[in-house]
C-alpha cells in the first residue's frame, strides 16, 4: 500500500518532459555526428556514447529518488568539500591544451565544475535556509561558499563556468528574502570595478551609492567601509589595467569578449548565427544542414548543438525545443510553489536558475546575443557529466515533491 | 517562511523575458529577415560551377585541323586530400620539403618562379584545407606534364580545372567563310553555325561551395558531372587543294584586276567538295575573324552562267534527235523580232560542235529552236538549276530559273546562251560533274564524317545520286565538244600539253538591281579533268575583271590551268596516272627516290628529262611528279633532297 502510494506521488510529467528533451537531444547529437558530403558520409559515435550516459544518468536519477531524505542534508557539506578538492586537483593535472577542465579517467572525461554546481546549490541553500542566522552572516558564509569554486573554475580557465556560480547564487539570495539592499551592497564592488573605467558614470554611481546608504540610515562606520571599498576598486581597476602590457590587455579583452577574436570564437558565433538563420521556418531537413555537413562549426555536438537544430529543423523545431524547456521550468515552478521546506525551496530555485541560465546562455550564443562561453545546452548537448548533474538536479526536485506529497498525504 | 509573492513574480517575469527574447530573436533571424539581417555575412551555399564541354574540332578530309580550341587550365591544391596519403609522423620539416618538391615541379613545367608557388602553398596550406588555387593560365601540355610528374612522386590532391577555352583557326584564313566563326557570342557563321549542335558538347558541372566573398571553393567529395566534348567534323575539303585554289584565285584576281574571285572543286564521282572559296579584292587586309564571318559565296552568290550553259542546251537539242554534231548552221547575225543576236565575230557555217567550240550565240539560237519550251525548262531543272542543291549549309541560293509561262519572246533564246537566269557556283559545277560522270547528278557534300570525342565515327557521308540526267552517249559527245573547246576554241588558255581538260568558258554581263552594268562582266571557266577519265570538276569565276581580261578565256582559264597543274603534282594526287597519253610526246618518270643525287640526275638525263632541286642533301627523298607518271618531254621533275 505504502509502496504504491510512493510511486504514485512521483511527478511523472517532469520525468516525461526531461525524457522528451533527452531524446530530442540524442536525435540532434546523431545528426551532428553524421556528415554527409557529396557521396562521402561519416558518422561519429557520439550518439551511442550519449546513450550510455543516458543509462548512467537514469541510474543516478533512481538512486537519488530512493535515497533516504536525510542523506541529502548530510551529503551537502562533504560533497562540497569533495568538489573543491576535485576542482583543485584538476588544476594540477596535466592538460594538452592548457585548459584544466576535465579529469580524464580512461576514455571518460569528467568535469568537476559540474559536480561543484550541484553541491554549491545544496550547501549554500542549507546556509540560506537557516533562520537562526542574520542576513549578513548568511550572505557572508554563502558568498564564500560560492566564491571559492567560482574562482577555482575561473583559474581553469572557464569564464562561463565561473559566472554560472554567481548567477545561480543571486536569485537564490533574492528569493530567500535577503533584502535587496544587502544584495546591492554585495554586488556594488563588481559594478565599481566596471565603472572605474568611465569617470562620469563612476561619480554618478558613487553618489547613488552614498544616497542609498544615507536613506537606509547606515551608521557612518559601515557606510564608510562600503564606500571605501567601492572607491578603492574603482580607483585601482584602471590603474591596474594600464600597468598591464598590451598583449596582456589583449588577452583579457579576448577573454571577456571572445567576439573580438574573429577567427576564434567570434567565427563560431557568426557561423552559428548563419546556420540557425539559414534554417528558416521549417529548416533544411533532418541531416540536411549544409553548415553542419561542411563542419563549419566546431563543437556541433556539444556547445553548438542548437545551431544544428536551428539549421535542420528551423523555427518550428527550435520552438518545440523551447516549449519543452518552458514546460519543464513551468512544472518546476509549480513544485516550487507547493514546496514548504525552505531549504528545499532555495535548492529548487538554485536548480531552476542553473537550468535556465544554461539554456539562455547556450541558445543565446548560438543565436548571437551572448558571447561564446563554454556552456552546454542541458539535456540536449553531448556530454556525460553535464547530463548526470542535470538529471541529478531534476531527481532532487522530483524527490522533494515526492516527499512533500507523501508527508501531506 | 515562504517566498515573498512579489519576488516570485519578479522571478517569473525575468524568466518570461528571457524566453521571450530568445523566441523573438529566433523569429527575427529565421523568419522575419533571414537574409538582410545578416546580409553582410553571406551564407555558404552549394552551387554549381559549369564545366564547359570542349567544342568539337573541324578537320579537313585528311585530318588536318581547321578549327580547334586553345584551352587554358588552372591547378588546385587540396591539402586535405594531400595529407591523407602522408604518414602522420611527417614532421614540419619534411612537409616543407614536400612543398618544395611540388613547387619545383610546377614551376619548372610551367616556367614560373618556384619561390612564388612555394610561398603560396605555405600560405594557404593551413588556411584553406579544402583547396586553393595553385597556379593558373597553363596550357594542356603543361598541365599534363605537371600532373604526371606529381603522380610519379606520389603526390595526391592536385587537380586541374579548365579555366577558359578559346576557338582558334590554325590555318588562319584558309576556307575561312566555309568554316565560319565561333566567337564569345557563340557560333556566328559557316560550319560553326550550321553544325553548332553537333560541335557543341554536353557541359558538365561541379558542385562547389559558394562563399560570401563570391569565391567558389572546390571539395573533392562533392558531386560532379564530367563534360562530354562535342563531336568533331571532318570536311570533304582537302586543305592542300584548298590552299592551291585560294592561292590561284588570289593570283587570278590580281592578274585580271577583278573585284571578286570564286572557285569550287568537286570530285566527279561522289560530289565531294574538295575546295571552295570566294575572295574579294584586298581581302587579305581584313582580319581573320572578319573573313570567317563572311557568307560562303560559292553557294550564295548568283550570276548568269552565260556561255557555260551552252553545252547543256546543245545536249538537249541532240537528245531530241533534231540535231547531230555534224549538222551545220549558218551563223550570220540573226534577227528575231526586235532583237538582234550577234556573235563577237561573224561566223559562217558552223557545225553543232563548232557552235560550242566557238561559243556562237547565233548557233545556239538555232539549236534552241529545236527544243520545246517546257522541255527546255524541265531539263534545266533536271540539271539542278533553279533549285537548291541541298548542300548542308545555310544561306544557299536556289538561283533563278523562270517557268516557261513567265518567259518573254526572247527568253528561250536568252536561255540558250545562259542569260535570263542565274545560278550559283555549286550548281554549275555539279552540272558539269554530271556531264563528266556519265549523267549522275550528285548532291554536293561538304561533310566527310562526324566523329564523337572517342574518335568513333558516328556518321559518314555517302554520295547521293539525285537523278540520272542524261544518257552517257550524248554526254560523251558533249565531252568531246568540251575537249575541243580547250584544244581549239575559247578554252585554249587552259590547254595543257600532257593533260586533257574539258570545259567551257562563260562570260556574262552584270546586272545590278535589274539594270545592266555596262562594261562589267563575270568571266568564268567551268570544266573537268582528266577529260578522258574525269575525276575532278572545277569552276573558276572572276567578277568584274578589267577590260583586257573581260572574257572567261582571259580571266578564268589561266587560273584553271594553273590550279590543275598544281593539283596534279600534289603528293597525294593520282591524277597524272590516269592521263591517257600519246606515247611519243610523253616520257614516264623514273623512280629516283632513295638514290644518291648524282645517280638520280644520271637517270633523268638518260631519259631526257629536265630536273630541278629543292632541299639540301645528297639523297633524293621525294620527287614530283611521282615515279610512273608520264610527263611531256622537256618538262622537268622536281627532286627533294635530303641528307
Amino acid at each position: 500500500m505504502k509502496q504504491i502510494k510512493k510511486s504514485q506521488n512521483i511527478d511523472w510529467i517532469i520525468i516525461i518532459i526531461a525524457l522528451a528533451l533527452i531524446i530530442f537531444g540524442n536525435i540532434a547529437i546523431y545528426s551532428a555526428s553524421v556528415h554527409t558530403f557529396g557521396a562521402k558520409e561519416s558518422v561519429s559515435n557520439y550518439y551511442i556514447k550519449q546513450m550510455i550516459w543516458i543509462a548512467i544518468s537514469a541510474l543516478i536519477f533512481l538512486t537519488i529518488l530512493y535515497l533516504p531524505d536525510i542523506f541529502i542534508e548530510i551529503i551537502a557539506f562533504p560533497g562540497y568539500l569533495i568538489s573543491i578538492f576535485l576542482l583543485l586537483l584538476v588544476l594540477f593535472l596535466p592538460s594538452p591544451d592548457g585548459v584544466h577542465r576535465w579529469i580524464r579517467l580512461g576514455g571518460i572525461n569528467f568535469q568537476p565544475s559540474e559536480l561543484a554546481k550541484i553541491f554549491v546549490i545544496l550547501f549554500s541553500a542549507k546556509i540560506l535556509a537557516k533562520e537562526k542566522l542574520s542576513d549578513l552572516t548568511k550572505i557572508i558564509i554563502s558568498f564564500i561558499i560560492v566564491l571559492i569554486p567560482s574562482l577555482l573554475v575561473l583559474r581553469e580557465p572557464d569564464l562561463g563556468g565561473s559566472l554560472i556560480f554567481l548567477v545561480i547564487y543571486l536569485p537564490m539570495l533574492y528569493l530567500a528574502n535577503i533584502s535587496l539592499f544587502t544584495i546591492f551592497l554585495l554586488v556594488s564592488p563588481l559594478i565599481s570595478l566596471v565603472v572605474g573605467f568611465f569617470p562620469v558614470i563612476w561619480i554618478i554611481f558613487d553618489i547613488v551609492l552614498i544616497v542609498i546608504l544615507i536613506i537606509k540610515n547606515i551608521d557612518i562606520l559601515r557606510a564608510g567601509v562600503v564606500v571605501g571599498i567601492n572607491a578603492f576598486v574603482s580607483f585601482v581597476a584602471p590603474y591596474f589595467w594600464n600597468s598591464l602590457r598590451a598583449y596582456q590587455q589583449e588577452r583579457i579583452l579576448t577573454f571577456l569578449n571572445p567576439a573580438k577574436d574573429m577567427l576564434g570564437s567570434g567565427y563560431q558565433i557568426i557561423q552559428a548565427k548563419i546556420a540557425v538563420g539559414s534554417g528558416g521556418i521549417f529548416g533544411k531537413g533532418f541531416l540536411e544542414g549544409t553548415q553542419k555537413n561542411l563542419e563549419f562549426l566546431p563543437a556541433q555536438h556539444t556547445d553548438f548543438i542548437f545551431s544544428v537544430i536551428g539549421e535542420e529543423l528551423g523555427f518550428v523545431g527550435c520552438s518545440i525545443l523551447i516549449i519543452l524547456f518552458i514546460l519543464l521550468f513551468y512544472r518546476i515552478i509549480k513544485i516550487l510553489k507547493k514546496t514548504r521546506v525552505i531549504s528545499n525551496k532555495v535548492i529548487i530555485v538554485g536548480i531552476l536558475t542553473y537550468l535556465v541560465f544554461q539554456v539562455f546562455v547556450n541558445i543565446g550564443m548560438n543565436i548571437g546575443i551572448i558571447p561564446v562561453v563554454g556552456i552546454p545546452l542541458p539535456f540536449i548537448s553531448y556530454g556525460g557529466s553535464n547530463l548526470i548533474v542535470n538529471t541529478a538536479a531534476l531527481a532532487l526536485i522530483v524527490k522533494f515533491e515526492k516527499e512533500r506529497s507523501f508527508i501531506y498525504s | 517562511m515562504n517566498f515573498k509573492k512579489s519576488r516570485m513574480l519578479t522571478f517569473k517575469i525575468v524568466l518570461i523575458l528571457i524566453f521571450g527574447l530568445i523566441v523573438y530573436r529566433l523569429y527575427s533571424i529565421q523568419i522575419k529577415d533571414v537574409y538582410s539581417l545578416y546580409g553582410k555575412y553571406h551564407r555558404y551555399k552549394k552551387n554549381r560551377e559549369l564545366l564547359p564541354a570542349e567544342r568539337g574540332l573541324i578537320y579537313d578530309r585528311n585530318g588536318i585541323a581547321l578549327a580547334g580550341n586553345l584551352q587554358i587550365f588552372k591547378l588546385e591544391f587540396h591539402p586535405g586530400i594531400f595529407s591523407q596519403q602522408l604518414s602522420d609522423s611527417l614532421s614540419n620539416y619534411h612537409l616543407k620539403e614536400k612543398f618544395r618538391e611540388i613547387s619545383d615541379i610546377v614551376a619548372r613545367s610551367a616556367s614560373r618562379k618556384s619561390e612564388i608557388i612555394f610561398e603560396r602553398i605555405n600560405k594557404f596550406y593551413y588556411k584553406n584545407p579544402n583547396g586553393f588555387e595553385l597556379i593558373k593560365d597553363i596550357t594542356v601540355k603543361e598541365k599534363d606534364e605537371i600532373l604526371t610528374k606529381l603522380k610519379n612522386i606520389g603526390v595526391e590532391g592536385v587537380y586541374s580545372l579548365p579555366q577558359e577555352s578559346q576557338r582558334v583557326y590554325p590555318k588562319q584564313e584558309l576556307a575561312a567563310s566555309l568554316i565560319g566563326l565561333c566567337s564569345e557570342n557563340g557560333a556566328e557563321s559557316g560550319i560553326e553555325k550550321y553544325f553548332d549542335d553537333t560541335l557543341t558538347g554536353d557541359d558538365g558541372w561541379l558542385e562547389v561551395i559558394r562563399y560570401g566573398t563570391g569565391e567558389n571553393r572546390h571539395f573533392s567529395q562533392l558531386e560532379r558531372k564530367n563534360p562530354v566534348p562535342g563531336k568533331s567534323i571532318y570536311l570533304t575539303i582537302d586543305a592542300h587543294v584548298q590552299t592551291i585554289l585560294e592561292n590561284n584565285l588570289e593570283w587570278g584576281l590580281k592578274r585580271s584586276n577583278a573585284e571578286n574571285a570564286m572557285g569550287i572543286i568537286v570530285t566527279v564521282d561522289n560530289g565531294e567538295i574538295l575546295a571552295m572559296r570566294g575572295i574579294s579584292k584586298n581581302w587579305q587586309e581584313k582580319s581573320i575573324n572578319y573573313q570567317h564571318s563572311l557568307p560562303i559565296y560559292p553557294i550564295s552568290w548568283r550570276f548568269e552562267p552565260g556561255s557555260s550553259l551552252k553545252p547543256i542546251v546543245a545536249l538537249f537539242a541532240m537528245e531530241r534527235g533534231k540535231v547531230v554534231s555534224q549538222d551545220t548552221f549558218d551563223c550570220k547575225t540573226r534577227r528575231i523580232g526586235s532583237r538582234e543576236i550577234t556573235d563577237v565575230e561573224e561566223f559562217g557555217k558552223l557545225s553543232t560542235k563548232d557552235i560550242i567550240v566557238h561559243s556562237s550565240n547565233v548557233g545556239m539560237s538555232y539549236l534552241v529552236d529545236k527544243i520545246p519550251d517546257n522541255y527546255l525548262y524541265k531539263r534545266l531543272v533536271d540539271f539542278g538549276f533553279g533549285y537548291k542543291t541541298g548542300i548542308l549549309l545555310g544561306n544557299e541560293s536556289p538561283g533563278v530559273l523562270r517557268r516557261p509561262n513567265h518567259w518573254s519572246e526572247f527568253s528561250k533564246h536568252s536561255l540558250a546562251f545562259g542569260q535570263e537566269m542565274s545560278t550559283t557556283a555549286v550548281q554549275l559545277v555539279c552540272a558539269y560533274a554530271a556531264i563528266a560522270n556519265g549523267g549522275k547528278l550528285l548532291q554536293p557534300s561538304i561533310i566527310e564524317k562526324i566523329t564523337n570525342y572517342k574518335g568513333e565515327t558516328e556518321r559518314r557521308n555517302e554520295s547521293t545520286v539525285l537523278r540520272h540526267i542524261a544518257s552517257p552517249t550524248y554526254l560523251d559527245t558533249i565531252n568531246t565538244f568540251l575537249q575541243a573547246v580547250v584544244e581549239e576554241g575559247h578554252g585554249k588558255p587552259a590547254k595543257m600539253d600532257y593533260f586533257k581538260i574539258a570545259g567551257k568558258t562563260g562570260t556574262s554581263e552584270k546586272y545590278e538591281n535589274g539594270k545592266l552594268k555596262r562594261g562589267k562582266y563575270v568571266a568564268m571557266f567551268a570544266g573537268f579533268f582528266p577529260a578522258d577519265n574525269p575525276e575532278i570538276a572545277m569552276l573558276i569565276l572572276m567578277d568584274e575583271p578589267d577590260h583586257e581580261h573581260r572574257f572567261g578565256s582571259l580571266a578564268a582559264c589561266p587560273v584553271f590551268k594553273k590550279t590543275v597543274q598544281e593539283l596534279s603534282v600534289l603528293p597525294s594526287s593520282n591524277l597524272l596516272e590516269k592521263v591517257h597519253l600519246a606515247e611519243s610526246e610523253y616520257t614516264v618518270v623514273p623512280d629516283c627516290k632513295g638514290l644518291p643525287v648524282p645517280k638520280a640526275v644520271e637517270l633523268l638525263e638518260q631519259k631526257g628529262i629536265k630536273y630541278c632541286f629543292s632541299g639540301e642533301g645528297s639523297y633524293v627523298e621525294e620527287q614530283y611528279p611521282k615515279p610512273g607518271f608520264s610527263i611531256l618531254n622537256k618538262s622537268s621533275v622536281q627532286l627533294v633532297r635530303t641528307r
